[in-house]
């Protein structure tokens, strides 16, 4: 069953297309990266997917049922990981189970057990439990990405969409911090949809890669058919 | 060579500067061909008049709690109003009326605040307090919501998709990220509620200018002296000292 299906995705900004016809789906538990040149329609593309930003024309189904942003099925973390610098990382973590939570709970920081517990649990996989009392703007930026990997795991969603996560990252921890989530994603059977820039990257944790060129999907082939030749042209366009 | 649009620009600023000074009848040099009355006041106020010291100290301590008390209910205020006023946090039209609301607070000065406040509560602190209050949460609010709008969009983004609220947003996001900003601007906006303070009782509202304004309306200018001295050591202390706070704050 397709996790996520879009189907013929415009958006038109002053007059502008952002995004051409663009229809693809994502069987349940595959991992699939956007690449593309700068520019290319990425991270607007994500944006549309996960219901911030409303297309013009065409539709997203979710699990076969049209998108609806009350069925918490999807988990985002954004280009800058839209952490919070001056709160801890426990309390990072913890945001992104607001919705689970009774208001009151909510505002008042009184988590329950089990939550609270969940939440010690991810950040023991993520290997940042030892941080949970550090405050945000003081990690460097592979601990970043596992703070945003965990608020968004804590949300138990069914589909992640991933922009840019490895963006600040060099090689070695960028492998480091996709292996972790790589694990633990199949463990929960999470259908995955992210942009990447590194074709290494793109080729070692994604089932398939598209390519996306002026807002149209050019091509989509499978991960292993990435060479960096590709990726190097991709980016001269 | 012809003159750019910018060398325009400060001819035409210039020219309108000579020409309101003409409408006024404003002359610079009257200070100096006036020099016998400044001579005399400024010898009057060194003759300073200690018999008035305790009148200083407790009408000084009043000028500080009312700037206290003020800029302390008047910033608490301006933390709500320009949660709602924020255009990335309230619906277009509540955030509408209370950018309305704090522009028609702030562009009204704590003076004037005082003159009609003196009417309605009566002379004295009360009218002075509410007069700062409502200033500060004026000046407060416009700030506190250009800096709620300049946050990180991503963390806005992040949360929406969470599905929080407005309300957890503003407690999860909105707040803490401007908490180091705010301890600077609470600083900031004592040492200033002080200057402020220290002149509305000049209209009946309480603090150290109800004194000078007396003294100085019955030609007691070296009684005045005290008072205005005590005055300008204070707010010069403040300046200081929430300059060094907001740096230490800053490095923190």
């Amino acid at each position: 069953m397709d996790a996520i299906s879009l189907s013929s995705i415009r958006l038109t900004i002053n007059e502008k297309k952002i995004l051409d016809n663009l229809t693809v789906s994502i069987p349940q538990g595959n991992a699939v990266t956007i690449m593309g040149p700068n520019g290319a329609g990425k991270t607007t593309l994500l944006r549309v997917a996960s219901g911030l930003v409303r297309p013009t024309s065409g539709e997203i189904h979710l699990f076969g049922k049209k998108f609806d942003k009350n069925q918490r099925l999807l988990g985002y973390i954004p280009q800058n990981l839209g952490l919070v610098g001056e709160l801890d990382v426990f309390t990072n973590v913890m945001m992104g189970a607001l919705r689970r939570m009774p208001r009151w709970r909510a505002i008042t920081g009184t988590y329950t057990k089990d939550t609270i517990s969940e939440a010690y649990s991810l950040m023991y996989d993520l290997k940042i439990s030892h941080l949970k009392d550090t405050k945000v703007k003081k990690l460097s930026g592979g601990e970043k990405q596992r703070v945003a990997i965990a608020r968004t795991l804590i949300q138990k969603p069914s589909i992640i969409l991933a922009d840019e996560m490895t963006a600040s990252l060099d090689f070695k921890a960028a492998v480091t911090v996709m292996d972790i989530f790589t694990e633990i994603k199949e463990k929960m059977g999470i259908t995955l949809l992210m942009t990447h820039h590194n074709p290494e990257i793109a080729k070692m944790y994604s089932d398939n890669v598209l390519i996306l060129i002026n807002g149209k999907i050019e091509k989509n082939i499978p991960s292993k058919e990435i060479t960096k030749e590709t990726a190097e042209h991709l980016y001269e366009t | 060579m012809k003159p750019s649009r910018f060398q325009y620009t400060w001819i035409a600023i210039v020219l309108i500067i000579i020409g309101s000074s003409i409408h006024l009848g404003f002359n610079p040099l009257s200070i100096i061909k006036d020099t016998g009355n400044s001579v005399v006041i400024v010898e009057e106020l060194l003759e300073f008049d200690f018999s008035v010291g305790e009148k200083v100290l407790w009408s000084l301590i009043e000028t500080l709690e009312m700037a206290l008390i003020g800029s302390s209910i008047g910033f608490v205020l301006s933390i709500p109003a320009a949660l709602l006023a924020a255009r990335n946090i309230s619906p277009s039209y509540v955030s509408a009326a209370f950018r309305g609301l704090l522009g028609i607070l702030w562009s009204i000065p704590p003076l004037l605040w005082a003159i009609l406040l003196v009417v309605i509560v009566g002379l004295g602190p009360t009218a002075g307090i509410l007069a700062i209050s409502l200033y500060i949460m004026g000046l407060s609010g416009k700030y506190l919501y250009e800096i709620y709008e300049s946050q990180n969009v991503s963390s806005y983004d992040a949360m929406h998709v969470i599905g929080a609220t407005r309300m957890q947003i503003a407690r999860f996001v909105t707040i803490p990220e401007a908490l180091p900003h705010m301890g600077n601007q609470y600083l900031f906006l004592l040492s200033y509620s002080v200057r402020e303070s220290s002149i509305l009782g000049l209209v009946g509202a309480g603090g150290i200018g109800f004194y000078i304004i007396h003294h100085l309306e019955s030609l007691n200018y070296g009684k005045a002296a005290p008072f205005i001295l005590a005055i300008l050591a204070v707010t010069l202390a403040m300046d200081y000292a929430s300059t060094k706070l907001r740096k230490k704050l800053v490095h923190n």
